[in-house]
C-alpha cells in the first residue's frame, strides 16, 4: 500500500509541476496568489487527494503517531519555481486553517515574511490541549492533487533560527513543535475559515495573540501585532484556481475492533464538477467560531464543532454520559473505558446555509467502546473511540468513518449556499 | 518584566450589589478619589512583593492580590460582583479574551475560568497548579482534544478550538461553604 501510494505522489507531483510551469508562464508570482486566469469550466485536474489513517512518520525508525490521526502528502515550492518537495504525514485538520510545517522537514531555502518595517512576523497556533507551535511565515506555493495554491504564507514550525517564543503563545502549555512530539511532520488546516485568524488579527488596537512583529535582530521579545487579513494563514483550498469553495474527506467505515490503517480521499471543491457533488448530504451552518449546536439528552451545548484532527469523539463528561474514566494510571488515560460497548444518539443543527436559516437538524448515532483494548491492539483507525469534554461535543475522526463530510469555507459560495458551513 | 501602567486604577473599591444575576450585578471599579495615593502607594508596594515572590504572584489558590497583578498583565479592564458566598472578578481584554477569577471571603482565589480567541497564560492563572495540571496532561493518551484533569484536589478543564477557547480550573479544598464547583464558569 505504502508503495502504492508513492507511486500516486510522483504522478501528483509530475503534474504539479506541468501546472506550476503553466503559471510561471503567465507571469502569476505575486502575492495575491489568484492573479491566474480562472475559466468558466474548471480545467480538468485532478481534485482528489489521497488521505490514510496509518501509523504516523517515523522518528529513529520508530512511528511517532496516535491513534485516529489522518494524513495526507503536501507538496511545497518555492514560490513562482519547480524547486519542490513533498511533505509526508502531514495532519489533516478540519478543526483549523493554514498549512504549518515542522522546520526540520522543510529543505527549501525560503525568506522569512517580514512586515512593513523589515521586522519579521510570528505565528502561533494553539491546541485545547495546551500544546502549541510558534514560527515564522514563509510563502510557498502548495499542491495538493492538481490543485495549486501559488504563493501563500504558512508557518516553520520550530524554527531554531528565529526568534523564542513569546509567554502569549506558550501560555504555560507544552511545546508540540518537532515530529515526535507533533506526530505529524505539519498540520493541514483545512477547516471552515479562508484564514487561521481572520479579522480580528488586523485589529490595530487588540490583535490576540496569533501573529508578533519580531525584532529584525530576533534578539528581543516579538510583540502581538495586526496582520492584514490577506498576509495571514490562509487555507489552501480556497486560495486554489479552481474547486475552492470547499472540500469533502471520504473515509470508508470500520469495524468495532478497528483498523490497522483506513484509506480514503479529500475531494476539492463542492458541486463543481461530477466528483464533489453535495448528493443527499445535509448542510448546517456553523457559526462565527466555528461552532453549532448538539443536542443530547435533552440538552444543547451550543460549542460543538467538527474536527479531523481530534483522535476520538470527546464529548462531556462521565456524570452526563455514565461513561467511566479509563484509570489515570493506565496509557488510555483520558479516554472513556465502558465494560460493555455504549451506543449514544445525538442531534446536531444549524441553519441552512441556503439563505432560508431554516433549523436543519439532523441525527447522529455514534459508538463509544472500552477504549483500553482497542489502544493495546495494533489498530490505530476506530470509530468508537471517546474521552471527555465538559459542555462540548467534539466530533472528531471516528465521527468520518463511513461518512462523506463536506466542509463548506466561509464566505464561497456553493449548491447548498455560502459557508461556513458542515454537510454530511 | 511587568507593565505598571495600570496599577493607580487596580486597587479601588468595589461597589457591591448584591444583586444575584451576575449580568446585571456587573459594576465597573471606581476610584475614591481622597484615598487615592496612599492606596495607590500601597498596591505598588504590594506590587513589588508580589513582583519578589513571582511566580508565586499568580493566582489559583493565591491571594486576591494577585487578581490585580494579572489585570496589569493582561492589560485589561475589570469589574467585581459580590455574590453571597464569594466574590467575581471579571477581567475584560479588548481581544475579546474574559477571564475570570473567583474569591472566597477570606480573599483566597479559589477557581479561574477563562474565554477568547487564544488560550489564557495558564502559568499566570494557574500559577504553580500549572505544573501539577501540566504533568497530568503528559500522562494522557491522545492529541489535539480537550484537557481535562481531575486530581484529588486541583480540576482543570480546557477545550475549544482555533479561534474559540474556554475553560476553568478551580481547588476542591478551598471552596467556600455552600459553593460549588459549578459557579466557576
Amino acid at each position: 500500500m505504502r508503495l502504492a501510494l508513492r507511486r500516486e505522489w510522483a504522478a501528483v507531483a509530475v503534474t504539479a509541476l506541468l501546472l506550476m510551469s503553466l503559471a510561471a508562464c503567465s507571469g502569476s508570482s505575486g502575492s495575491s496568489g489568484i492573479s491566474v486566469g480562472v475559466n468558466t469550466t474548471p480545467p480538468s485536474v485532478n481534485n482528489v487527494q489521497p488521505i490514510v489513517v496509518d501509523s504516523g512518520p517515523f522518528v529513529n525508525g520508530q512511528p511517532v503517531g496516535f491513534n485516529d490521526a489522518l494524513y495526507t502528502t503536501v507538496t511545497i515550492c518555492a514560490p513562482g519555481t519547480s524547486t519542490c518537495q513533498s511533505i509526508d504525514h502531514v495532519l489533516v485538520d478540519t478543526g483549523s486553517s493554514g498549512l504549518r510545517i515542522v522546520a526540520s522537514q522543510i529543505g527549501l531555502n525560503l525568506p522569512f515574511i517580514a512586515d512593513a518595517n523589515h521586522n519579521p512576523i510570528g505565528n502561533c497556533a494553539q491546541f485545547a490541549d495546551t500544546t502549541y507551535q510558534w514560527g515564522p511565515l514563509v510563502n510557498v506555493d502548495v499542491l495538493m492533487a492538481g490543485e495549486v495554491a501559488l504563493s501563500i504564507p504558512i508557518q516553520v514550525v520550530g524554527a531554531s533560527n528565529f526568534a523564542a517564543v513569546p509567554t502569549a503563545c506558550s501560555a504555560g502549555g507544552i511545546a508540540a513543535q518537532t515530529v515526535a512530539t507533533l506526530g505529524a511532520n505539519g498540520i493541514l488546516g483545512v477547516g471552515l475559515f479562508r484564514q487561521d485568524c481572520g479579522s480580528a488579527c488586523a485589529s490595530t488596537s487588540a490583535p490576540p495573540a496569533v501573529y508578533f512583529s519580531c525584532p529584525a535582530q530576533l534578539t528581543s521579545p516579538c510583540t502581538a501585532a495586526p496582520v492584514a487579513v490577506s498576509a495571514q494563514l490562509q487555507n489552501p483550498v480556497w486560495m486554489f484556481q479552481q474547486d475552492n469553495n470547499g472540500l469533502a474527506i471520504v473515509l470508508p467505515q470500520v469495524g468495532a475492533t478497528g483498523a490497522v490503517s483506513a484509506v480514503g480521499s479529500m475531494v476539492f471543491g463542492i458541486g463543481t464538477r461530477s466528483n464533489n457533488g453535495l448528493a443527499g448530504a445535509r448542510a448546517q451552518a456553523a457559526d462565527g467560531f466555528g461552532n453549532f449546536t448538539t443536542t443530547f439528552n435533552g440538552v444543547a451545548y451550543s460549542s460543538s464543532f467538527i474536527d479531523s484532527g481530534s483522535g476520538g469523539y470527546y464529548f462531556l463528561d462521565s456524570s452526563t454520559t455514565s461513561l467511566p474514566n479509563c484509570a489515570a494510571n493506565s496509557f488510555a488515560a483520558g479516554f472513556y473505558c465502558p465494560s460493555t460497548p455504549a451506543n449514544f444518539t445525538a442531534i446536531n443543527s444549524g441553519p441552512n446555509p441556503n439563505g432560508t436559516e431554516v433549523q436543519v437538524s439532523v441525527n447522529v448515532a455514534f459508538p463509544i467502546a472500552n477504549a483500553l483494548p482497542l489502544i493495546a491492539s495494533p489498530a490505530l483507525a476506530f470509530n468508537n473511540i471517546g474521552g471527555p469534554n465538559p459542555g462540548v461535543f467534539d466530533w472528531g475522526l471516528p465521527f468520518f468513518f463511513g461518512r462523506t463530510v463536506f466542509v463548506g469555507i466561509e464566505g464561497q459560495n456553493t449548491p447548498a449556499g455560502r459557508g461556513p458551513y458542515w454537510a454530511y | 518584566m511587568l507593565s505598571r501602567r495600570h496599577y493607580g486604577e487596580s486597587f479601588a473599591t468595589v461597589k457591591a450589589t448584591g444583586n444575584e444575576d451576575r449580568r446585571r450585578g456587573v459594576t465597573t471599579l471606581t476610584r475614591t478619589p481622597g484615598r487615592k495615593h496612599v492606596v495607590r502607594n500601597f498596591f505598588i508596594l504590594l506590587s513589588i512583593l508580589a513582583a519578589a515572590a513571582s511566580p508565586a504572584a499568580a493566582t489559583l489558590g493565591g491571594s486576591a492580590e494577585s487578581v490585580a497583578t494579572d489585570q496589569s498583565r493582561f492589560h485589561a479592564k475589570r469589574s467585581v460582583v459580590q455574590r453571597s458566598n464569594y466574590t467575581v472578578h471579571e477581567i475584560t481584554r479588548d481581544d475579546g479574551t474574559l477571564i475570570r477569577e473567583y474569591v472566597t471571603p477570606a480573599g483566597k482565589v479559589f477557581g479561574v475560568s477563562w474565554t477568547g480567541p487564544t488560550i489564557a497564560d495558564l502559568s499566570q492563572l494557574l500559577g504553580t497548579y500549572n505544573t501539577e495540571f501540566q504533568n497530568a496532561l503528559r500522562s494522557k493518551r491522545g492529541r489535539r482534544k480537550a484537557a481535562v484533569v481531575r486530581n484529588s484536589d486541583l480540576v482543570v478543564e480546557s477545550t475549544g478550538h482555533t479561534r474559540d477557547f474556554h475553560g476553568r480550573a478551580y481547588l476542591n479544598s478551598m471552596l467556600p461553604s455552600g459553593v460549588t464547583e459549578d459557579v466557576v464558569k
